[in-house]
């Protein structure tokens, strides 16, 4: 076992020593190899986990020689009906009574071997001889079965915990597509995808992360279409975490992203097997994490945090006009209020002079310049969407009509802000709410707020020097390697089908090429060749 | 650390360079329009108590170069009584007669210090970019309008879509007008000229941009010549200026055919005498017209063809009786008729400009350098001599598309 071990902090040692002093005593003073004799097996067992009140060890004898067995397991996360109907009835029930049948008597080493093949009528089990897959498997929520006689522990599965059921989707939602979401049990996310790909070259692999949570990681690709260098950059990195706990794919996104310092999401985080699927399919690598509802989907680019699934589900036209929506709304999520100020404040010959007049007509009793309007507003509005977002459903709508609302008007009323800039605060905020991803949506919500001091200070010019800015550095980012800002920088013809218009899907035959699928094509393409 | 020292210079230097030109909405003072005649203030040189002070005293300036030559009046809308200022301020009710405008008038002998001077009687600062309508008067411009008009050109703050007008003296009248459906005259006078397409008797194309460019050519041109009562303001005719010099008066239908020849006409109304019975009328909506003009040099005698090209809808027609005869013969014939009419309003206007100003409005001047390089380069000193007798032939040929509808 690496509990406690790995701690080389001697202050620690010492404080645990005091606080905790059962566990130390089990490290030191038992012998921690297996032996034939449940009695010391157990002890093991109980010198970790005796302190735990769902921890269950439950002792019996076997037929009629009265072999010594014990059941180990976690209370809660086992299914009790299997352990009884299962395990415990054919082993203290049925076996006496097929040894009387049969006249054999079951004893010695032969038990365990005899255990395993007639008694235990569950379909996957396992052989444990060491305590330390044992004990992973038996908090994992596995039953260890020990038997008298035998040095291998017994992993039977009768996991079965209190899940979600699978239910739509909370933050992607779609129109057309189908409404089922990931949640926190991670068979239930990899049996999602699998229903959606039965493709027998789909490999659904796991590691367990995190020295503590012991967290199965999931990572799923397409054998003959990932680029292989592409998986094992991802096993690479996922390898190197080394942390006590993984909660959250989030978690995990930070540690393989390529630049942590960016305010863009390099990693695509969705909650919708659809999305993910077709993702692995065309040639990049889904990870999903046990007791999160999310999959990060590597590599990934600006493109694809301006995508939803409804842009192909629709006909193409519509899913186009969808995209420049969204190219659009980003667009003024970005920089409409650094816009604003600098026309406000440098550049008022920009307007149409009734629209000059109407703008300095609305602001004549506002005390404060442009920036400072826009920015309590929009502060503002961030102060709202953050308190509607931890509230309960019914309060949140609330939230929603005070500060819509309310606050718009009252601040308008007092004289604190004009109501052209309520309206652009608005339309600001919603253009923000259309962007998919909300990674990516509250990263451009936050470079707003230095584009607006440079719009405050050089103007137009400011805005234009922020946006080559914000250029460079989306064109400098990676994904695993790859471009983020495929394909229009690196401008890739092929994949522009696929951009902010999306071609028809006789055009799409395809796989995107700057992830570099090794099988390329995924049409007929003789027929649909341009 | 040196990283980080040259950020911060980097981010010091982006900081204090910005902000320079860095004003309020609010806080500019909009010029729409700028009314410039000479100089005619009163001056009143004992000083007065401030109640009796008068508003001429306050635009006369101190000068150390001489004397003042011009007045400005600049006309800034009056921002709070727009009907749009928020609640909170109790906006003012706009409209009813009552003026949305200031007009200030300043005198001087330089725009920009007219302007500067202004400053200190406006709390606002003055800013052209919103600038409608610049108006001159008639003695400014007969003076010469070239000789003035540099600041508006120079300032970087001007645009060159600001239209250009002439007015009889005090051009200042123009700018006290209270529009009935604006509320400003100057962004109304802007509008106007937009009605070119629907009616070809007033100046098209007649902004700042174009006016420079053949005050700097030395071409000759025409500016719209504007006439207003209390409330009301009217584009009539033109002003003929001659080597940035205005000599004269064109009237409406001078301003049609001077449109109609220099490809500038996009649409308006003629009218003639029914060819069965000449004491009806036909009428033509024009919706489009096309000329081409040909220089021929024969010899030494220089003769230029005009051909005109209209095409439009039969529209109305007077008389006949209730007759509607809408036969290719009788539209052949009407056709004709307002051909016949469009080419004596042409011959009338250019044996106008030809004989009675010497103007060439018609900016033949420029057709020769193009066309005939040689030739104008040998003539080019003489083009004031020669142009009263060059032969203009004016062939027009309309084309009835459309007769209209029929109940």
């Amino acid at each position: 076992m690496r509990i406690n071990k790995n701690n080389k902090n001697p202050k620690n040692m010492e404080t645990l020593k005091e606080s905790d002093p059962p566990q130390l005593k089990s490290e030191e003073k038992v012998d921690m190899t297996l032996s034939d004799n449940v009695e010391k097996n157990l002890d093991i067992f109980k010198a970790f986990l005796e302190d735990n009140f769902d921890a269950v060890f439950r002792e019996f004898k076997l037929g009629s020689q009265s072999i010594p067995c014990a059941l180990v397991y976690i209370d809660g996360l086992v299914n009790s009906t299997t352990v009884h109907e299962n395990i415990l009835k054919g082993l203290m029930y049925e076996i006496t009574m097929l040894e009387r049948a049969s006249n054999k008597i079951i004893e010695g080493e032969m038990a365990y071997e005899y255990v395993k093949e007639h008694a235990v009528s569950v379909a996957e089990i396992q052989e444990a001889d060491t305590l330390d897959k044992c004990m992973l498997m038996v908090m994992s929520g596995e039953v260890a079965l020990m038997v008298e006689g035998s040095s291998k522990i017994l992993i039977v599965n009768a996991r079965g915990w209190p899940a979600r059921g699978v239910s739509e989707p909370d933050t992607e939602g779609s129109i057309r597509g189908p409404k089922d979401a990931f949640n926190e049990t991670l068979l239930v996310n990899t049996a999602l995808i699998r229903r959606k790909c039965k493709d027998p070259n789909m490999v659904i692999k796991t590691i367990q992360l995190g020295r503590r949570s012991k967290t199965n990681v999931a990572f799923v690709y397409i054998k003959g279409i990932t680029d292989p260098g592409l998986i094992e950059e991802v096993k690479k990195r996922l390898n190197e975490i080394d942390v006590d706990e993984v909660m959250e794919t989030g978690q995990i996104e930070q540690w393989i992203q390529d630049n942590f310092l960016s305010p863009f999401p390099q990693v695509q985080v969705t909650e919708r097997p659809d999305t993910t699927t077709s993702n692995i399919m065309e040639g990049r690598v889904a990870i999903l994490v046990d007791n999160s509802p999310f999959a990060l989907i590597v590599p990934s680019g600006l493109n694809q945090f301006m995508q939803a699934p409804d842009d192909y589900y629709d006909r193409w036209i519509i899913g186009s006009f969808l995209r420049f929506i969204r190219w659009g709304a980003s667009l003024i999520a970005a920089f409409a209020p650094s816009l604003y100020i600098a026309i406000i404040t440098f550049h008022p010959g920009f307007l149409p002079t009734p629209l000059a007049l109407a703008v300095a007509a609305n602001r004549i009793n506002i005390p404060f310049t442009a920036f400072v309007e826009v920015f309590l507003m929009e502060i503002t509005i961030e102060l709202l969407r953050e308190s509607g977002a931890r509230l309960p459903k019914a309060i949140g709508q609330t939230i929603g009509i005070v500060g819509g609302i309310v606050i718009g008007d009252a601040a308008v009323r007092a004289g604190i802000t004009s109501p052209s800039m309520v309206l652009l605060v608005s339309i600001t905020a919603i253009a923000s709410f259309v962007i998919p991803s909300y990674s990516a949506a509250i990263a451009l919500r936050l470079i707003r707020f230095p584009l607006m001091i440079l719009a405050a200070v050089l103007g137009l010019y400011g805005v234009a020097l922020g946006f080559i800015i914000v250029n460079i550095h989306l064109a400098s980012l990676k994904s695993f390697g790859f471009d983020y800002m495929t394909p229009q920088a690196p401008f890739v013809p092929k994949d522009a089908k696929d951009w902010i218009i999306r071609l028809p899907r006789h055009y799409l035959w395809r796989r995107p090429v700057s992830v570099h699928p090794v099988d390329i094509d995924r049409m007929n393409q003789d027929l649909y060749k341009e | 650390m040196i990283r980080s020292t040259w950020f911060l210079i980097i981010i010091c230097l982006l900081i204090c360079t910005g902000c320079w030109d860095r004003k309020n909405i609010e806080d500019r003072g909009y010029i729409l329009g700028i009314a410039i005649d000479a100089h005619s203030l009163e001056k009143d040189a004992e000083q007065k108590p401030p109640d009796k002070m008068k508003e001429t005293d306050f635009g006369r300036i101190d000068m150390t170069t001489g004397k003042p030559e011009y007045d400005m009046t600049v006309q800034l809308p009056i921002v709070k009584k727009s009907p749009t200022v928020s609640a909170s301020g109790g906006g003012g009710e706009g409209g009813g007669g009552e003026s949305m405008s200031w007009q200030i008038t300043q005198s001087g002998d330089s725009f920009l210090s007219m302007e500067r001077e202004m400053e200190s009687r406006v709390s606002l600062t003055l800013f052209y970019e919103h600038l409608q309508a610049i108006i001159i008067s008639d003695d400014i411009a007969r003076a010469g309008l070239d000789k003035m008009i540099d600041f508006f050109l120079r300032d970087r703050e001007m645009r060159s879509n600001v239209g250009l007008f002439v007015a009889a003296t005090p051009a200042k009248n123009l700018l006290e007008v209270i529009p009935r459906v604006e509320d400003h005259s100057a962004t109304y006078l802007h509008e106007l000229p937009t009605n070119s397409e629907r009616n070809s008797r007033v100046v098209y194309k007649s902004g700042l941009g174009e006016t420079v460019i053949c005050i700097r050519e030395g071409n000759d041109f025409v500016l719209p010549w504007i006439e207003a009562t209390k409330d009301e303001i009217k584009m009539k005719g033109g002003a003929l200026f001659k080597k940035g010099k205005m000599i004269g008066r064109a009237d409406e239908v001078d301003i049609e055919s001077i449109n109609l020849i220099r490809n500038m006409y996009r649409g308006g109304v003629v009218v003639a005498r029914r060819p069965d019975d000449k004491t009806g009328l036909i009428v033509m909506d024009v919706f489009g017209a096309k000329t081409k003009i040909k220089p021929i040099i024969q010899g030494d005698e220089l003769k230029v063809d005009v051909y005109i090209s209209i095409r439009g809808q039969y529209a109305e027609q007077i008389g006949s009786g209730g007759i509607d005869d809408l036969s290719d013969k009788f539209i052949e014939q009407c056709e004709r008729a307002f051909s016949n009419e469009i080419e004596k309003q042409c011959n009338r206007t250019i044996r106008k400009m030809q004989k009675e100003y010497n103007i060439d409005v018609f900016q033949l001047n420029k057709l020769l350098r193009t066309q005939k390089p040689g030739y104008w380069h040998e003539i080019k000193e003489d083009w004031d001599r020669i142009y009263p007798d060059v032969e203009i032939n004016v062939h027009v040929k309309s084309d009835v598309r459309l007769v209209g509808n029929k109940k």
